[in-house]
C-alpha cells in the first residue's frame, strides 16, 4: 500500500540521514505555518481565485455554521454509512471471489482474464447507469462504493492466498489436514498482511466512490452539501467539508492501520512485495 | 527493508498460473460457457417481463445501440475530446508529478519531513475538488484537464519517491567511496532502479487521468466527452446507448493498460519484474 510505502522509506535510514543531529520532523513542523502562509498569501493578494479558495480565516469562521447547521450530523451519518456499506459489500464479495478463484486452477483459467481486465475500469462511468436503475438514494452510493473498492481486495485475496510455501502446503497435508484447515491455519494467515494492503486502498476508492456518486446526484450526504454550498458560492462552507473528507479518509486509514496491527500481530513489516519474495 | 508493491497493480504471482503442461482445453470451455450463458440469459430474461425491459434492454437491442452510436457522425467528436484531454493531464500530471518526486525525493532529510503531508494528501479524496475546479473554471475541458491532473500526479510523484530510495545503503557508500558525484549518483543508481517503479506510477496514473476527466464530463461538461454522453442517454432513460458508451470506455481503458504494459516491458527490460514477467 502507498502510504506504508512513504513511511517505510521515510524510516529507512540511508547513510546520508543517520549523520543528521536534529529529527526531519522539525522540518515537518515548520512546514505546517508555512503552509498557512502560502495559503494566507496566495488569497490575500488575490493570486488565487477565492471561488477556488478562500482565505484560512473564512473557513475557520465558517466551521461552527456549517458543523451546527440543521441536520449537519445527519448528512455526515448518511455519508458515513454509504461508504462503510460500500466498503463491507464491495470488501466481501471480492474476499469471496477471490477465495473461490484460488481454490481451483481451473477456474483462475477461465475466469482470471475477464477480471483483471476489471482493474482497468474507470467505475465512475456506471455511476449514471446506477441513478437510472436505483434512483438517487443510499442504495446508488452503497452500489457505486462496493464497485469502486471490489477490485483492489479480490485481487489481493488472490495473491495473498497463494503465497503460502509449498512445503508448508506439503507438511499441512502429511499431517493429514482437510483443504479447509490448510485454508485457515496457513492460507489466510499468509494473506492478511496482503489482504490488509487491499482493504486500505480499497477504503480509499469506496470513499471516492461514495462522493463522486452523491456529486452526480443525491438527496443528502456531504456530497449534496458541498454541491449546494457552492452553488450558492460558500466557498468557505464547502472547505469545511473538504476538511471533513480529509478526517474521514485519515480516520479510515488509522482504523484498518490499527485492525492490521491487532489481527495480524505477529507480523511487523507491513506489506510485502509478494513477487519479490517469491525470488 | 521491504518496499511495498502497490496493491493496484498487483497480478496474481507466477507461482498461482497453471504450468504450460498442465493447461487443458477445460478452462476454455468454462470461459466460452459462461459467454454463452450470460448472453442467452442476457437476451432472454429481460423478454420475459421479469425485469425492467427498459432499465435493462436485451443483448440484441443493446448491440443494435452500438451500432446506431458508432455509425453516428457526433461521438466521435465526444471521443476524442475525452481523449485528448486524458493525454493533456497524463503528460501534465506525469511531468508534475516526477518533478516534485525528484525535488523531494533525492534528500531523505526532506522525503522523512514530508511523509506526514504526503499521507494526508493520500487520504483526501481529491475528486472532492471537481465542484469547485468546474465552478472556477468552467465548463469546458480546462476543468477536465486540472481534475485529471491534481488526481494523476500522485501515484507518480510517491512511487518516485519512494523508487529513489530503493538502492540500499551499500550502494550509496560504494558509490560515494568511488568519489561519484550527487549527481552521478542519481543519474547512475537511484534512476535507473527507480524507473521499474515510476513505471508503475505511470501506469496508474493513466487510469486515474481517465477517471478524473470522466468526473468531470459526468458532472459538467456542455464541451462533450463520453461522461457527457453516456449522462445524457442515461438521463434519457436510452439504455442500449447507455450501456454502448461504458463499453466503448471499458474497451478504451483495457486498451490503454494493455498498450502501458507493452510499453512498460520495452522501457524498463532491466527489472526483474518484468523479466520474470516474459519468461512466464
Amino acid at each position: 500500500m502507498r502510504t506504508e510505502a512513504i513511511a517505510a522509506v521515510a524510516v529507512a535510514s540511508s547513510p546520508q540521514a543517520r549523520r543528521r543531529r536534529f529529527s526531519p520532523y522539525i522540518l515537518t513542523v515548520a512546514f505546517a505555518p508555512l503552509i498557512y502562509a502560502i495559503w494566507w498569501l496566495a488569497t490575500s493578494t488575490r493570486f488565487v481565485s477565492p471561488i477556488l479558495l478562500p482565505a484560512p480565516q473564512a473557513v475557520w469562521n465558517s466551521f461552527p455554521r456549517v458543523v451546527f447547521a440543521d441536520g449537519f450530523g445527519e448528512q455526515v451519518l448518511r455519508t458515513l454509512s454509504e461508504i462503510v456499506g460500500g466498503f463491507l459489500l464491495g470488501a466481501t464479495i471480492g474476499f469471496a471471489l477471490g477465495m473461490l478463484l484460488s481454490s481451483s486452477s481451473r477456474l483462475r483459467a477461465a475466469y482470471l482474464p475477464a477480471l483483471s481486465a476489471l482493474e482497468a475500469i474507470p467505475t465512475v462511468i456506471l455511476a449514471p447507469i446506477i441513478i437510472a436503475w436505483v434512483g438517487f438514494g443510499v442504495e446508488g452510493k452503497i452500489m457505486q462504493a462496493a464497485l469502486a473498492c471490489f477490485y483492489a481486495v479480490f485481487i489481493t485475496t488472490l495473491s495473498g492466498l497463494g503465497l503460502a510455501e509449498p512445503n508448508a502446503v506439503n507438511l499441512m497435508r502429511s499431517l493429514g489436514a482437510s483443504k479447509w484447515q490448510t485454508m485457515t491455519k496457513l492460507r489466510i494467515p499468509t494473506a492478511l498482511p496482503v489482504i490488509f494492503g487491499g482493504l486500505q486502498l480499497g477504503a480509499t476508492t469506496a470513499i471516492i466512490g461514495a462522493i463522486v456518486s452523491e456529486f452526480i446526484g443525491s438527496t443528502g450526504g456531504l456530497g449534496y452539501l458541498m454541491i449546494r454550498y457552492r452553488g450558492s458560492f460558500d466557498t468557505a462552507a464547502y472547505w469545511v467539508i473538504i476538511f471533513f473528507f480529509l478526517a474521514i479518509g485519515l480516520a479510515t486509514y488509522l482504523l484498518i492501520w490499527y485492525i492490521e496491527k491487532k489481527v495480524v500481530f505477529w507480523r511487523r513489516t507491513d506489506i510485502t512485495r509478494p513477487d519479490l519474495e517469491k525470488q | 527493508m521491504t518496499i511495498t508493491k502497490p496493491m493496484h497493480r498487483l497480478r496474481p504471482t507466477r507461482g498461482r498460473r497453471p504450468s504450460a503442461e498442465k493447461m487443458d482445453s477445460g478452462p476454455v470451455w468454462i470461459s466460452i460457457a459462461t459467454i454463452a450463458v450470460v448472453l442467452l440469459l442476457w437476451e432472454f430474461i429481460p423478454q420475459t417481463g421479469l425485469i425492467n425491459r427498459v432499465l435493462f434492454p436485451t443483448f440484441t437491442e443493446t448491440l443494435a445501440g452500438f451500432v446506431q452510436l458508432v455509425t453516428s457522425g457526433y461521438w466521435w467528436d465526444d471521443l476524442g475530446k475525452t481523449m485528448i484531454a486524458v493525454a493533456i493531464a497524463w503528460t501534465i500530471g506525469v511531468t508534475f508529478g516526477f518533478t516534485m518526486g525528484v525535488v523531494l525525493g533525492t534528500s531523505p532529510f526532506i522525503r522523512t519531513a514530508i511523509t506526514p503531508y504526503a499521507i494526508a494528501v493520500q487520504a483526501l479524496p481529491k475528486v472532492v475538488l471537481a465542484p469547485l475546479l468546474i465552478g472556477w473554471l468552467g465548463f469546458g475541458s480546462e476543468s477536465k484537464i486540472a481534475l485529471a491532473v491534481i488526481i494523476c500526479f500522485f501515484p507518480v510523484w510517491i512511487d518516485t519517491m519512494v523508487g529513489l530510495a530503493l538502492p540500499a545503503a551499500n550502494e550509496f557508500k560504494l558509490m560515494q567511496s568511488l568519489k561519484a558525484t550527487r549527481w552521478q549518483i542519481f543519474v547512475k543508481l537511484q534512476l535507473p532502479s527507480a524507473i521499474p517503479m515510476i513505471m508503475v506510477g505511470v501506469k496508474h496514473s493513466l487510469l486515474l487521468a481517465f477517471t478524473g476527466v470522466l468526473v468531470a464530463e459526468i458532472l459538467a461538461a456542455s464541451d462533450g466527452g463520453l461522461g457527457k454522453l453516456a449522462k445524457e442517454f442515461a438521463s434519457q432513460l436510452n439504455m442500449p446507448l447507455t450501456y454502448s458508451v461504458v463499453g466503448i470506455v471499458v474497451i478504451l481503458a483495457v486498451t490503454l493498460v494493455s498498450i502501458a504494459d507493452v510499453v512498460e516491458r520495452r522501457v524498463v527490460f532491466w527489472s526483474e519484474e518484468s523479466r520474470t514477467r516474459r519468461r512466464s
